[in-house]
């Protein structure tokens, strides 16, 4: 069992409101600057690469390929 | 849905949103982490349809169940592009991105499924990053690193990037003895000129011979291959100074 992070995944506040992915939370503004955030934003790769610790399985299965 | 499930939901909502209000969420176990495999089955119609009609109703509770539960619709769109070259939490990432978007946008009065609505977000989130890759694959820096070398020292493009006998040098360095020549070459008297000009075309650009030269100036031809080797070694001495 794992608990979850209070903490938001992308900016790190501890925020009430917001969405709960797999264990880790989102919190509203973040999920809200998601949701308006076109691929080329010079900032997207950023949030992607916080988003990406989602998936630990993932990265693992990568790398042992 | 009967009334067993949707009482159960009911109440599991309250809960979330009881423990999201006292802060107390990290206490709730989680039974899956990210891999395909473990991740929470997808809603059924009743309980989408359910869950749907609550968001509607303002119930943002709702949108971490819609979202979660469309995960492996997410992964199961991401391996479709696996051989794009990204690795694939990127993609599996992307496409949660893409989620996100269609939990937040689907409006239900549509009367569109909301997975096919989100496949559509998914696949467009993942093509549309892809487009963006290509475009800035195709521009590379003159200053991109190519390779480091074991003490940090970068290898740039630039480094390597050069024209053929390198034009723009040469180009400077004909002008430069052009130049020199012709300063030269006003050291010369009529003569010594005239026959400079005639044997290396310096006005027309058409050489003539020795035999020529010596015709159009009514003198022998070995007499012209004299002075022609006495004008060059004076040229040359003329230039030498100048330089």
């Amino acid at each position: 069992m794992e608990s979850t992070n209070r903490s938001c995944l992308i900016c790190g506040r501890i925020e009430p409101e917001g969405i709960t992915l797999l264990g880790r939370r989102i919190c509203s503004g973040c999920e809200k600057l998601l949701v308006d955030l076109p691929v080329e934003d010079p900032d997207y790769d950023r949030y992607l690469a916080k988003l990406k610790s989602l998936w630990p399985d993932l990265s693992e299965e990568r790398d042992q390929s | 849905m009967p009334w067993r499930r949707r009482w159960r939901l009911t109440i599991r909502l309250t809960v979330i949103r009881l423990l999201q209000k006292l802060r107390l969420l990290d206490e709730l176990p989680v039974y899956y982490v990210g891999s395909s495999e473990v991740l929470p089955p997808p809603l059924s119609s009743e309980e989408e349809a359910f869950l749907l009609s609550r968001l509607q109703k303002g119930d943002k509770a709702v949108k971490s169940v819609l979202i979660e539960r469309n995960l492996r619709l997410v992964v199961y769109i991401a391996r479709k592009f696996d051989n794009t070259g990204v690795h694939i939490e990127d993609l599996v990432s992307i496409g949660t991105i893409g989620l996100i978007k269609a939990v937040n946008t689907f409006d239900p009065e549509k009367k569109i499924k909301l997975a096919t609505y989100a496949s559509r977000c998914i696949e467009n989130e993942i093509l549309m990053y892809l487009r963006r890759n290509n475009k800035t694959r195709a521009e590379v820096s003159i200053d991109e690193p190519l390779n480091v070398d074991w003490d940090g020292n970068e290898l740039l493009l630039s480094d390597v990037l050069g024209t053929d006998s390198d034009v723009i040098y040469r180009d400077i360095e004909e002008d430069i003895d052009r130049s020199l020549l012709d300063t030269a070459l006003k050291k010369l008297t009529g003569r010594e000129k005239r026959i400079m000009e005639l044997r290396f075309g310096l006005l027309d650009g058409v050489e003539k011979t020795q035999k020529e030269v010596a015709d159009l100036l009514g003198i022998s031809q070995s007499y012209i291959s004299r002075l022609e080797k006495r004008i060059i070694k004076k040229l040359r001495r003329e230039i030498k100074r100048l330089e």
